[in-house]
């Protein structure tokens, strides 16, 4: 039996064979791998939708409130604003009216 | 990566080595191509045979047990298997020799095609059970292990093989 086999002339297999059994398994497994990062990519994209708040509420709420409060003191903005109080200005004022003569009219 | 083993290999498939996975086919494709040939007795069928064996392991390497059974018995049984089921199976013979255009190598044209013709007689089991046995010398334990078939059945498959054989080449 072995020599009927032996006899048996095996054709040589086509040069590029292995190349092609390499490239063909490259893209099976991206393949595979797609339809999974997909599906969970439009699952987590549909939950962000639905977790998400409603964009059109315009009040702040009081954490969001105090949040912004606590980030102003603790650098210390408010401590360097300073309020002025304006001297009155009383006598330019009086110049001013003295100039055309409206103080004259004043009894 | 070269010096690892077969077993080694298949374990790094399963991290997706593509590197890995080269050096498996290019250590072993040109070998399972010829096993695939004697069975099919088509080059272009081969070629699919070993390419889906191939990918079968790149795509779950999980199937071959560590073990069970060493690389090579278990890819056998992936490449025979395959060999065995192919649906093309009920072809005609087509000659893939290049000596078949030369008109000064007919005599070697004429002993292939009849070799060709007998082993086609045979159902491609009987073929793939004899040229495991008789050709590539595995033991017969390890010849029903890679058929998935019991020592008695390889037995019976060489016994009726060998007779089918041996009267169509006489």
């Amino acid at each position: 039996m072995k020599d009927i086999y032996e006899k048996l002339e095996v054709p040589e297999p086509s040069a590029d064979l292995e190349e092609r059994i390499i490239a063909a398994a490259a893209p099976t497994k991206k393949t595979h791998f797609f339809p999974k990062l997909a599906v969970a990519a439009a699952c987590l994209l549909i939950t962000l939708i639905i977790l998400q708040p409603n964009s059109q509420q315009s009040e702040l709420s009081e954490s969001y409130l105090a949040e912004i409060a606590f980030f102003d003191d603790q650098y210390g903005f408010t401590d360097n604003i300073k309020f002025i109080e304006p001297e009155p200005q009383f006598e330019d004022i009086e110049f001013f009216d003295d100039q055309y003569g409206f103080a004259d009219d004043i009894s | 990566m070269l010096e690892k083993s077969d077993e080694e290999l298949v374990e790094m498939l399963a991290a997706q080595n593509g590197q890995a996975f080269a050096i498996l086919v290019k250590r072993h494709s040109r070998y399972f191509y010829n096993v695939a040939y004697r069975i099919v007795l088509s080059k272009e069928t081969a070629e699919d045979i070993v390419q889906k064996a191939f990918l079968k392991i790149w795509e779950k390497p999980q199937l071959w047990k560590a073990g069970k059974a060493k690389f090579k018995t278990w890819f056998y049984r992936v490449v025979c298997n395959l060999a065995i089921d192919d649906k093309r199976r009920l072809q005609p013979v087509n000659l893939d020799f290049d000596v078949a255009q030369e008109e000064n190598e007919e005599t070697d044209f004429k002993e292939q095609e009849v070799l060709h013709s007998a082993l086609k007689t045979i159902p491609e089991r009987q073929r793939a059970a004899i040229m495991l046995v008789y050709f590539e010398e595995i033991k017969q334990t390890e010849a029903a292990e890679i058929l998935g078939i019991g020592i008695k059945a390889l037995e019976s498959l060489l016994s009726r093989g060998k007779k089918q054989l041996q009267e169509i080449m006489q």
